[in-house]
């Protein structure tokens, strides 16, 4: 019977594990970190942003060059 | 830097359990709360230790009026005022949920078709294919693809009657039926579906009980009440107080807030 509970109770286990990625979830781009680590931020729209934004900065950059 | 995991929102939070010897923290705006603990990595050894925990909460949930709209976890901010603004900003989605979800709780069915003789005599078969040019490898090779369609054609057969055997349960559960999700992709001999019931009664536990008993052809378990995680009518937005985190349970108590 002991064992009996005990699989049942690691079953029951993977279902909560399962469910905790559910819920409210934040929706749109990824981000991604790990706990007391520091955080690896992966949101596309900063990237292309970031991307557009070094490019102005490089282009304005140049103009004050000339 | 503090770091507060989101648990859920909650209403009627007056009887809400404590989760473990873990601090938590209930911030609330009008008739909504939300509920953050304390980082468990500061708190579990392992993550067994924390998954037994959070299954204690949720079971002491069904025992008292609670309403919880779990939050996915790993979701945290870094303060107290973060949580109010969350509820502020998210206000009228609560409301709208709390009211969809009202006397609602989600069960999982998982429906499995026993590993049948026919389907084992398939595998050792299929496992050799025949390689080489030969004339005889050209009728060993005819077998082989004959047998990877008859195969192909008894998974889908499999398939499809586990399918209509779920649809017969959920035809019987019906009149406790708010909502289920299913997979319209469905090809395998297994299937887990999460539904919605609202208001399970003494009846909803005794047809669900029958049916667990009636498992010939089937093995079939469920596995609930817990709060409705996969019915949410909302999801969060991109916020800047808000960081989605994987949890690394290497990492131990003494990492601390930092």
């Amino acid at each position: 019977v002991g064992e009996i509970a005990n699989k049942k109770q690691v079953s029951l286990l993977e279902v909560v594990e399962k469910l905790l990625d559910k819920g409210v979830v934040i929706s749109g781009d990824l981000i991604l970190s790990i706990a007391d680590i520091d955080l690896v931020y992966l949101d596309l729209r900063l990237v292309v942003t970031s991307v557009q934004t070094a490019m102005e900065s490089s282009d304005s950059l140049k103009g004050d060059l000339r | 830097m503090r770091r507060l995991y989101l648990l859920g929102f909650v209403r009627n939070w007056a009887e809400l359990p404590t989760f473990g010897d873990t601090p938590s923290y209930l911030i609330t705006n009008g008739l909504n709360g939300v509920v953050a603990i304390d980082s468990p990595v500061k708190h579990f050894s392992t993550k067994e230790e924390f998954l037994r925990t959070m299954l204690v909460f949720l079971e002491s949930l069904r025992c008292v009026p609670v309403a919880l709209l779990p939050i996915q976890f790993g979701m945290r901010v870094n303060s107290e005022r973060d949580m109010t603004v969350l509820l502020r900003r998210y206000e009228q989605e609560l409301d709208h949920a709390f009211e969809r979800l009202s006397n609602c709780q989600e069960f999982n069915l998982h429906l499995e078709l026993p590993t049948l003789k026919c389907q084992t005599d398939f595998d050792p078969i299929i496992n050799n294919r025949p390689t080489g040019n030969s004339d005889n490898n050209l009728s060993a090779g005819q077998q082989y693809w004959t047998l990877v369609r008859k195969r192909q054609e008894y998974q889908e057969w499999q398939a499809t009657l586990v399918k209509e055997a779920m649809l017969g349960i959920l035809a019987r559960l019906a009149p406790w039926l708010k909502d289920y999700q299913i997979d319209r992709e469905h090809d395998q001999a297994a299937f887990s579906i999460p539904i919605l019931v609202q208001g399970a009664d003494e009846n909803f536990n005794d047809t669900l009980e029958h049916i667990l008993m009636e498992g010939k052809r089937f093995s079939i378990q469920s596995s609930g009440p817990w709060p409705p995680y996969h019915f949410i009518p909302f999801s969060l937005n991109q916020e800047n107080y808000l960081v989605h985190e994987t949890l690394s349970w290497s990492e131990r108590r003494d990492c601390g807030d930092r």
